[in-house]
C-alpha cells in the first residue's frame, strides 16, 4: 500500500496516541476522584457510627433521629442507611426490629420502595436487595409486585426480601413462583422458603396439589428441610405418587424429620423398583434409626445399584449395634460388593479400630471375639487397614497377633 | 444493673462486629481492646489481662478453638472468662466450646440487648 | 526479471499480508474487549452485597470434592492442604492424588493429619493407572489422600474423580492458594442454572509478589521483575478482556487447570481427562462442548470473574520458555483432535468464531508475525521498505497491542481493583507498554517453535524445578488469547 498523503498517517498515530492518553487519563482521574471520595465517606462513617450503633443497643423509646444531632444531608443518609444495613447483618431480635424501625422512620424504606420502580435494573435489583435487609413490612406490595419484574435479578431479590420478611403473605407469591420453571431458579427458591421456616410450610401444605411436578419436589425439599411433623400426611401420599422423583424426596424429607412413625412406609420403599427411591429410603431409615428396619437394610447391601449398597451400609452404621451385627454378618456374604461395603463401614465406624485393640485385651474371651472378627474381615478381602494397623498399633502384642493372622497360612486367606 | 468498668478484649476478624460490639461496651462504661486475629488475641491478653474476652471463632492464624485452648491451659490465664460469639451455630460447635471452658456461647445474628446482658452477669459472677 | 525483483515482490506482497492479519487480528481483539467491557460492568452491578453467604448458610448448596493432583510437591503440600481445608463452604472434601511422587509428598501429609490406610469404598468410572492405597483419618472426615503409581496429571485427576463423593468436582494444582470464598462464587452460577451448568472457570491471578502467610495471600503485591509483570499485564488481558468475552459468546474453550468446577458426571460421560494431552484442561472442555452440542442439550460453561486462585508464575526465562511450549503443543494437539467442529454448524459459536480464531491467530499467526518482523529489515536491505508501511506496521501491531494492555488495566480499575496502590497502576501501565517491545513477539516465537516441535514430534517433557513457594513454573495452561 502506498500512500500519496503521509500526513493521514501522522494523524492516526496521534489519534491512537491520544486515545491511549486519554484512556490512561480516565483510569488516573477515575481511581484518584474514587479514593478520595471513599476517604471522605470513611471519615464522616467514623463521625456517624458510633451513634448509630448505641442506638441499634439501646432499648428505650428513643427514635434514630434524636441520637443523631446534626440535620442529614443526603450523603449522611446514605451513610447512615449503609452502616443501618450493615449492622443488621450482624444482629437479630429487640436491636433487629429497632433497625427496622429506624429505616422507615428515616424513609428510608420509602426511598427504597420508590428505587423499585427505577428505570435502571441495578437500582431495582439494589433497593429490593435493601427492603430485604431492612425487613419492614411496609415494603410487602411493593416487593410482591417486583416479582414480576423482566430482570431475573430483580425478580430474586424481591422473592428473597419478602422471604426474609416472612408472614404468609409474604410467602404466598413465592409458592406461586415455583410453578414457573422458565423464570425461576427452584433451588433459589427453596432456599429462600425454607429461610422464611415454619409460614412456608403452611403455604406449601395449601397450594401442593397444584403445583407442576418440579415444584412439587422443590416443595417436599423444603418441607423436610424446615423439618416440620405437621407435613406427615402430605409426606405419606407422596411416597406413593406415580413419579420416582416425587417419592425419592418424599422419603429423604422423611429422613431429614426422623419422625419414628415413617419406618413402616419407608421399609415398603426399600423394595421400590427405583433405585433413587431405595437409595433415599435407606438413607432416611438410618436417619430415623429404627433397628426394625436392620434385617431389611442389610439385605439391600446386596443391591445391585451402587447407591444403594452405599446408603443402605451408611444406615446400618447408624443403627447402632444391631446395625453393627448385621455389617458383621455382611463380610460373610457371597457378593463381593456387599462385603466390601460392609468393611468400609466398619472402618469408617471405627468398629475395625475397636476389635484390633481387643487383640491385646487381657481378657481371653475378648481377645478370641476380637479373632474371629479380623479372621473375617479377611475373608472379606480388604485388608488394607489390618496391614496398616498391623505396623502402626501402638501396642506390640496387638501387632504381634494382627501379623500372625495376617501372614498366609496353608489356608487362611489373604490377597 | 450496673458493673463496674472493666477491661474488655474483642477477638474478631470482621471489623464492623469488633465496632460495633466495642461501641455497644463502650456505652456501657467498659473500656475495649480489639484483636484482629487468633495470634494477636493472645499477645493481647497476656498484656492487658482483660476482665473478659469475647472470641470469635472462625479467624485466620489461630481459630477461636485454638486461642481457648491456649488460654485455659496458661495459668495465667485460665480465669479470665471468655464468652463464644460466632456463627457456627450447630450443637457440636457449641457443646465444644463450652466444654474447653467457655462462659457462655452467643451465635451470630446476635440480640445486642442480650449481649449486654450476659455479658453484664458474667463480669457480675467473676468479679 | 531478476531474482532481486522477484524477492522484493514477494517481501512487498508478504508485508500486506501481515499488515491485514494485524487489522484483522487487533480489531478482533477490541470486539471481545468490548463485549468483555460490557459484562463486566453488569457482573459488578450484580455483585453488590453478596449474597455469597446466603450460599454458604445453605443446605442446598451442592458438596463439592476438591481434587489436589501432587507431583514432588514436598515443600507445599502441608501448607495447601491446610489452607484448602479451611475454606469457607459447607458441605466439601479434600482429595489429594499423590502421583507417584519420589520425594516425601505423602509420608509428610499422612504424618501431619495422622492419616491411616482405609478400605474406602471406590467407583472405577474412569480407568488409571494402579492405586496403591487410599488414607484417611476418622478425626478430619473430610480429607482423603490416594496414593498411586505415577501417571502423570489427567491420571491423576482420574483417580481423584474416581474416589470423590460429590456431585461436583474442583480441581486444583498443588501450588495454587485459592481464597477463601472462591468456592462460594465459582458455585453460584450452578445454584442458578442447575440443569444446565456444566463447567465454571475462574480468574488466575499472580502470586509472584504477593505476601503469602498459611497458605493465604495477606498482601497483594506486584512482582519487581520485568518477566512476571508482563505476565501480570498479559493475564489480565487474557482472563479480563479475553475470557469473559468468549464466555458471553458461549464459547468458552479453556478452564484454567489451577482452578475449574465441573459437575462430574458430564466429565466421566467425557471419559475423563486424557494422559496423551499436554493440556489436558482444554482438552476436556473441548470434549465437552463437542458432545453437548452433539446431543443438541442447553449447557454452560462459563468464566466466573469473580473467584480467585492465586499462583506462581516463571520469573526465568528457560522456564517460561518450556511452560508455553507445552501449553501451545497441547493446543495444537487438541485443535487437530477436535477439527471436526471447524465451520461445522452443529457447533455454532465454537465452530464459526471461537475454533477458527484458535487456529488462525494462535496456531498461525505467531508464523505470521515473526515472518513479518524478519522481512521488515529484509525490506530495508533491499531498499524497498517504505517509511508509511513501516508506521503502518508499528501502529497495527504495537500501538494496538499497547490499547488492548493499557484497556485491561482499565478493565480492572473499574471491576476487582485488587492492585490497591498508585505505583501498582503505574507498574502495570508501564508494563503494559513496555510489554509489546520484546515480550510478545518472544510469545510468538515459543509458539513457532512449539509448533515446530510438535510436528516432528518431540515429546521432551522437561524438568521443572522446584522451589516450593518461589516455584516457577505452574501446571495449568492458562491464556491463549494472549494478544498476539
Amino acid at each position: 500500500m502506498t500512500y500519496s498523503d503521509r500526513e493521514l498517517l501522522v494523524m492516526v498515530i496521534i489519534g491512537i496516541v491520544s486515545v491511549l492518553s486519554a484512556l490512561t487519563l480516565l483510569i488516573i482521574l477515575n481511581k484518584a476522584w474514587r479514593e478520595a471520595r471513599e476517604a471522605m465517606d470513611r471519615r464522616r462513617r467514623a463521625t456517624l457510627e458510633p451513634d448509630v450503633f448505641r442506638y441499634a443497643g439501646a432499648s428505650d423509646t428513643r427514635a434514630l433521629r434524636e441520637y443523631l444531632d446534626l440535620p442529614l444531608s443526603s450523603r449522611d443518609e446514605r451513610i447512615v442507611e449503609a452502616i443501618l444495613l450493615d449492622v443488621a447483618g450482624l444482629v437479630k431480635g429487640e436491636s433487629r426490629e429497632r433497625i427496622t424501625t429506624a429505616c422507615e422512620t428515616l424513609g428510608l424504606v420509602a426511598a427504597a420502595v420508590t428505587g423499585l420502580k427505577s428505570r435502571r435494573w441495578w437500582k431495582r435489583a439494589g433497593s429490593a436487595e435493601k427492603l430485604g435487609m431492612m425487613r419492614s413490612k411496609q415494603s410487602v406490595d411493593a416487593l410482591v409486585a417486583a416479582m414480576d419484574d423482566p430482570m431475573g435479578e430483580v425478580r430474586i431479590r424481591a422473592a428473597r426480601a419478602l422471604g426474609l420478611i416472612r408472614g404468609r403473605t409474604s410467602v404466598r407469591p413465592i409458592v406461586k413462583a415455583l410453578s414457573d420453571p422458565n423464570r425461576w431458579s427452584a433451588i433459589r427458591l427453596a432456599e429462600i422458603l425454607i429461610g422464611a421456616g415454619e409460614e412456608s410450610v403452611d403455604e406449601l401444605l395449601e397450594a401442593y396439589d397444584g403445583l407442576p411436578k418440579p415444584a412439587r419436589v422443590s416443595a417436599l425439599d423444603v418441607i423436610g428441610r424446615v423439618r416440620t411433623p405437621r407435613a406427615a400426611a402430605l409426606l405419606r401420599r407422596a411416597l406413593k405418587d406415580p413419579l420416582p422423583d416425587v417419592r425419592a424426596r418424599a422419603a429423604h424429607a422423611m429422613g431429614l424429620i426422623a419422625d419414628p412413625t415413617f419406618v413402616e412406609d419407608l421399609s415398603i420403599c426399600l423394595g421400590d423398583e427405583v433405585w433413587a427411591v431405595r437409595a433415599m429410603a435407606a438413607k432416611a431409615l438410618g436417619r430415623i434409626g429404627a433397628p426394625q428396619s436392620v434385617p431389611r437394610l442389610a439385605g439391600l447391601m446386596s443391591d445391585r445399584e451402587w447407591w444403594v449398597r452405599s446408603n443402605a451400609g451408611d444406615a446400618l452404621r447408624a443403627l447402632g449395634v444391631p446395625g453393627r451385627e448385621a455389617l458383621i454378618k455382611t463380610l460373610e456374604e457371597p457378593d463381593a460388593y456387599a462385603r466390601h461395603q460392609a468393611v468400609a463401614q466398619l472402618e469408617e465406624g471405627g468398629i475395625i479400630d475397636e476389635y484390633v485393640s481387643d487383640l491385646g485385651s487381657g481378657d481371653p474371651a475378648r481377645r478370641e471375639a476380637a479373632i474371629q472378627f479380623v479372621r473375617k474381615v479377611i475373608s472379606a478381602q480388604r485388608i488394607d487397614r489390618l496391614s496398616h494397623q498391623a505396623v502402626e498399633h501402638t501396642q506390640d502384642s496387638v501387632r504381634r497377633t494382627l501379623l500372625k493372622i495376617l501372614k498366609p497360612e496353608p489356608q487362611g486367606g489373604s490377597s | 444493673m450496673t458493673t463496674n468498668p472493666a477491661r474488655v478484649l474483642v477477638v474478631d476478624d470482621d471489623p464492623l462486629t469488633r465496632r460495633f460490639v466495642g461501641a455497644l461496651l463502650r456505652q456501657k462504661g467498659h473500656e475495649v481492646h480489639e484483636a484482629i486475629d487468633g495470634e494477636d488475641a493472645l499477645r493481647a491478653v497476656h498484656t492487658l489481662q482483660p476482665r473478659l474476652v469475647i472470641l470469635d471463632l472462625v479467624m485466620p492464624m489461630k481459630d477461636g478453638y485454638e486461642v481457648l485452648e491456649a488460654l485455659k491451659a496458661d495459668p495465667a490465664t485460665k480465669r479470665i472468662p471468655v464468652l463464644i460469639l460466632s456463627m457456627r451455630s450447630r450443637e457440636e460447635d457449641v457443646v465444644k466450646g463450652l466444654n474447653l471452658g467457655a462462659e457462655d456461647y452467643v451465635t451470630k445474628p446476635f440480640n445486642a440487648q442480650e449481649l449486654m446482658v450476659r455479658i453484664g452477669k458474667i463480669l457480675e459472677r467473676t468479679w | 526479471m531478476s531474482w532481486h525483483t522477484l524477492l522484493a515482490r514477494a517481501v512487498l506482497g508478504f508485508n500486506d499480508a501481515v499488515l491485514w492479519y494485524f487489522a484483522i487480528l487487533n480489531s478482533f481483539y477490541v470486539v471481545l474487549f468490548l463485549v468483555s467491557l460490557v459484562e463486566v460492568l453488569r457482573f459488578v452491578k450484580r455483585t453488590f452485597f453478596s449474597d455469597y453467604e446466603q450460599i454458604l448458610r445453605s443446605e442446598m448448596t451442592w458438596p463439592i470434592s476438591i481434587l489436589v493432583p501432587a507431583h514432588n510437591e514436598s515443600r507445599t503440600i502441608v501448607e495447601t492442604v491446610r489452607s484448602l481445608l479451611s475454606l469457607n463452604y459447607g458441605q466439601f472434601e479434600v482429595i489429594v492424588i499423590n502421583d507417584g511422587s519420589a520425594d516425601d509428598t505423602l509420608h509428610k501429609v499422612v504424618q501431619t493429619f495422622e492419616l491411616k490406610r482405609t478400605d474406602r469404598v471406590v467407583r472405577k468410572a474412569l480407568p488409571t493407572s494402579e492405586v496403591r492405597g487410599i488414607y484417611a483419618a476418622l478425626e478430619i472426615p473430610n480429607l482423603v489422600v490416594v496414593d498411586k503409581v505415577r501417571g502423570g496429571k489427567a491420571d491423576a485427576l482420574n483417580a481423584g474423580i474416581n474416589v470423590s463423593r460429590f456431585p461436583l468436582y474442583c480441581s486444583v494444582d498443588a501450588d495454587s492458594i485459592i481464597e477463601e470464598n472462591a468456592l462460594l462464587r465459582v458455585v453460584k452460577p450452578f445454584m442458578e442454572h442447575p440443569d444446565e451448568m456444566v463447567a465454571a472457570g475462574g480468574i488466575v491471578r499472580i502470586a509472584n509478589g504477593c505476601k503469602v502467610r498459611d497458605g493465604r495471600v495477606v498482601e497483594i503485591g506486584l512482582p519487581n521483575r520485568m518477566l512476571p509483570i508482563f505476565q501480570v499485564v498479559e493475564y489480565l488481558r487474557a482472563f479480563l478482556s479475553g475470557r469473559i468475552g468468549w464466555s458471553t459468546m458461549r464459547s468458552l474453550m479453556i478452564i484454567s487447570g489451577a482452578f475449574g468446577l465441573y459437575r462430574k458426571s458430564e466429565v466421566v460421560a467425557v471419559g475423563g481427562y486424557d494422559r496423551w494431552s499436554q493440556t489436558e484442561d482444554l482438552e476436556l472442555v473441548l470434549k465437552l462442548h463437542d458432545r453437548l452440542r452433539r446431543q443438541k442439550r442447553r449447557y454452560r460453561i462459563v468464566f466466573v470473574p469473580d473467584p480467585v486462585c492465586w499462583t506462581e508464575v516463571p520469573a526465568k526465562f528457560r522456564v517460561l520458555a518450556r511452560q508455553r511450549n507445552r501449553w501451545h503443543r497441547g493446543l495444537v494437539q487438541s485443535l487437530w483432535r477436535h477439527r471436526n467442529m471447524m465451520f461445522n454448524p452443529k457447533f455454532g459459536v465454537i465452530g464459526w468464531v471461537a475454533m477458527p480464531y484458535f487456529v488462525l491467530f494462535e496456531l498461525f499467526g505467531p508464523f505470521v508475525e515473526i515472518l513479518g518482523y524478519i522481512t521488515l529489515p529484509l525490506a530495508y536491505f533491499l531498499g524497498i521498505l517504505n517509511l508509511d508501511f513501516f508506521l503502518l506496521f508499528l501502529i497495527f501491531s504495537i500501538f494496538f497491542g499497547i490499547f488492548l494492555s493499557i484497556a485491561a488495566v482499565l478493565l480492572e480499575e473499574i471491576s476487582f481493583r485488587r492492585y490497591p496502590g498508585w505505583q501498582h497502576l503505574a507498574m502495570l501501565v508501564l508494563g503494559g507498554v513496555l510489554e509489546n517491545f520484546g515480550f510478545r513477539q518472544l510469545l510468538s516465537l515459543f509458539k513457532v517453535k512449539a509448533f515446530w516441535d510438535y510436528l516432528w514430534r518431540r515429546k521432551t517433557w522437561g524438568q521443572m524445578d522446584r522451589q516450593g513457594f518461589r516455584k516457577a513454573a505452574p501446571r495449568a495452561p492458562l491464556p491463549t488469547t494472549t494478544g498476539s
